[in-house]
C-alpha cells in the first residue's frame, strides 16, 4: 500500500494505493493520525487505486472515520471501485460514510 | 502475509479455470483469505506464546458436482481451542458498525453459498467454505 497527502481547498486529501488488508492497515490509520493530532479537521480518503481490502481494511477505515470524529472532524470517502461498494454495501458501512465519485463534489460537501 | 496472499492467489486461481466468473472469484478469494487469516489468527494452541512459530494451518481446495454444476469447497483447517460462531457480535447493528474488528465470519456467509464449522478428530476447528458455480 502507498499513501501520500495533499490539501485542496482547506481538505486534507490521502491518496491510497494498493491492497488495504491485515499487515498494513495500520498504516493508513497512523496517516490519518497523523492529519488529526495536526488539527486538520476535513479528510477524504481517495480510494480510486485501491485494489483490495479485507476485513481488517474495513475496518482500519471505520477506525479513521472514528479517529476524525472524536476531534469533531469529517472523514469522508471519493472514487470507490466498485467491490470495495459493494463490501461497504453489504455491512452497511455505506449507511456510515458520505462517499463521491467526484473529488471536486467531495471537497465542496466539506464547506 | 506472504503464504496468505499466496493461497489467495490459488483459490482465485482454482475458481477462475472453474469457470466462476471474476466477480465471484474475486468474492471466493476474500471468503478464503479472511478464514486464513482467522486461523493464523485465533488459530493457535493453547500455551503458546509469541516466540513460536505461527501456527500450522491446513488448506484444502476441493471440486465436487452436484447435478453437474461444479461446486468449489475450501476446508481451512487451525489447530486452536475452538470458538463459538454464533457467539461473535454482528458487525451490523449498534456498536458492532463502527466496531474496528469483527467482520470476517459475516464477509465469509455472504461471499459463500454455505459456511460450516466443525470439530477435526484430531484437534482444531475446520471452516468449510462452499459456492456453486452459478449458470451466466
Amino acid at each position: 500500500m502507498a499513501i501520500s497527502k495533499r490539501e485542496v481547498d482547506g481538505v486534507s486529501i490521502v491518496d491510497v494505493t494498493g491492497k488495504i488488508v491485515l499487515d498494513n492497515s495500520h498504516e493508513l490509520r497512523s496517516a490519518v493520525r497523523e492529519l488529526v493530532e495536526a488539527g486538520k479537521k476535513k479528510i477524504l480518503l481517495n480510494l480510486e487505486g485501491v485494489t483490495y481490502v479485507d476485513s481488517s481494511g474495513l475496518g482500519e477505515i471505520v477506525s479513521c472515520y472514528s479517529t476524525a470524529q472524536r476531534q469533531e472532524g469529517k472523514l469522508k470517502l471519493e472514487k470507490l471501485q466498485p467491490k470495495l461498494q459493494d463490501l461497504l454495501t453489504i455491512t452497511r458501512l455505506l449507511e456510515v460514510f458520505e462517499t463521491f465519485r467526484e473529488e471536486a463534489e467531495a471537497v465542496k460537501s466539506f464547506a | 502475509m506472504d503464504r496468505i496472499a499466496f493461497i489467495d492467489s490459488v483459490v482465485r486461481k482454482v475458481a477462475i479455470e472453474m469457470g466462476f466468473s471474476e466477480d465471484d472469484a474475486q468474492d471466493i478469494e476474500l471468503a478464503a483469505h479472511e478464514a486464513v487469516v482467522n486461523a493464523i489468527r485465533h488459530g493457535a494452541p493453547i500455551g503458546g506464546d509469541a516466540s513460536d512459530p505461527p501456527p500450522l494451518v491446513d488448506v484444502r481446495i476441493a471440486v465436487e458436482h452436484e447435478l453437474d454444476v461444479p461446486v468449489l469447497i475450501i476446508e481451512i483447517r487451525d489447530r486452536g481451542a475452538g470458538f463459538a460462531p454464533e457467539a461473535v457480535p454482528s458487525p451490523l447493528h449498534g456498536e458492532g458498525l463502527l466496531r474496528p474488528t469483527g467482520r470476517g465470519l459475516y464477509l465469509m456467509r455472504r461471499l459463500m453459498d454455505d459456511v460450516t464449522y466443525s470439530a477435526h478428530p484430531e484437534g482444531g476447528t475446520v471452516v468449510r467454505l462452499r459456492k456453486r458455480r452459478h449458470l451466466s
